[in-house]
């Protein structure tokens, strides 16, 4: 996606392509680091909400709510990675485009 | 004929100018109507559009608006009330109800296809988070003078540790703010990244011959369950940004 979004907003030849090879890895890897402990922890928040409403069917809807807000908390943490590498790939498009634009115009 | 092209997924968040105005005012600054600006225009009327329509004339005979009005009222007014558990609670639900009504009518309007998601934009997002965090600091100053900074000194810490530990409790409490606006900013701008990237690629592939088209009718019924996880995100994230408001507003008045 950096890669092709470059070519969307640049036209000019990619000056340095070890940036934007580095800048792919660093994305799978941030992403996938990124969810493997929101991913433990959902996990195990269903499991503890799921026993509790199996010990105690009338405290149903409150389980469910605080299940779901818990989950919207951990979620988060993920979307944040998910933000750093957003953040990234403007970046580097960014600096690109102008290291290309400074040196056309040299 | 016209035929409109969206050249990149990304295209969806493009603020564009819509009508503009180019006069000496402020020294040539430049006043224009943007999309977002239609778009919060847009959810303000349909927040108070469906509020003059349950309001029903006044009668007292409750149509189903009326009825969805109420309910949303109690449920609020009970969170806020939940949440703040002090004498002062009620004042600061016409706050709540406001951000509430607004980030849920702003998520929903954003999931019609086609259209904006003014909570996707972060500038949106964490200038009323960090507002937020501002107005939560007024208050506990304002109610509890300059004993407000006890709260960054958890109880129970010994001596040698208070200095560092301040500074953690510092940044915490930033954090807090910026966490507040990223979350709703960054999930909804995610979900519609991942929709319409998915759409691209389902578009490609049903675009190619008749097998494949028949083949990418999984990949469309995926598209499908993610568009209903967007809606249930929609609503819980309005709600998440509600309740964690009411919890520094708390945390600020009871200083834990």
């Amino acid at each position: 996606m950096n890669v092709s979004l470059t070519i969307f907003f640049c036209e000019e030849l990619i000056m340095n392509p070890l940036i934007f090879a580095a800048s792919v890895i660093v994305a799978g890897l941030a992403m996938g680091l990124a969810s493997i402990g929101p991913g433990v922890g959902q996990g195990t928040a269903a499991g503890q909400a799921v026993e509790g409403i199996a010990r105690q069917l009338e405290a149903e809807g409150k389980i469910r709510g605080t299940l779901l807000l818990s989950l919207a908390f951990m979620e988060a943490l993920t979307i944040y990675g998910l933000v750093v590498v957003t953040t990234n790939d403007n970046a580097v498009i960014y600096v690109e485009c102008y290291n290309n634009f400074v040196k056309e115009e040299k | 004929m016209t035929y409109t092209y969206i050249q990149s997924p990304l295209e969806q968040f493009e603020i564009n100018s819509l009508m503009g105005i180019n006069a000496p005012l402020f020294g040539y600054a430049e006043l224009s109507l943007t999309n977002i600006g239609l778009y919060f225009i847009l959810a303000f009327l349909v927040i108070v559009g469906f509020n003059v329509i349950a309001s029903n004339n006044n009668k007292i005979i409750a149509n189903k608006y009326s009825i969805t009005q109420e309910s949303l009222y109690t449920t609020i007014l009970n969170m806020v009330e939940t949440q703040i558990a002090s004498p002062k609670g009620q004042y600061y639900f016409p706050f709540i109800y406001c951000l509430f009504m607004l980030v849920l009518v702003g998520n929903f309007i954003g999931m019609v296809p086609y259209s904006f998601a003014i909570t996707s934009h972060l500038i949106f997002t964490l200038a009323v988070s960090m507002t937020i965090l501002i107005a939560v600091t007024i208050i506990g100053f304002s109610e509890h003078g300059l004993k407000f900074f006890s709260y960054f000194v958890p109880a129970g810490t010994p001596l040698a540790l208070v200095p560092l530990l301040v500074l953690i409790e510092l940044i915490s409490y930033i954090a807090k703010g910026l966490s507040l606006g990223i979350r709703l900013g960054a999930n909804i701008m995610a979900g519609h990244m991942l929709t319409k990237i998915i759409g691209g690629f389902i578009y490609q592939i049903m675009a190619a011959s008749p097998l494949m088209f028949v083949i990418g009718i999984i990949p469309l019924v995926l598209l499908v369950g993610i568009t209903g996880l967007e809606l249930a995100i929609a609503f819980i994230q309005a709600y998440v940004f509600a309740i964690l408001t009411c919890s520094y507003i708390k945390d600020s008045l009871d200083l834990h």
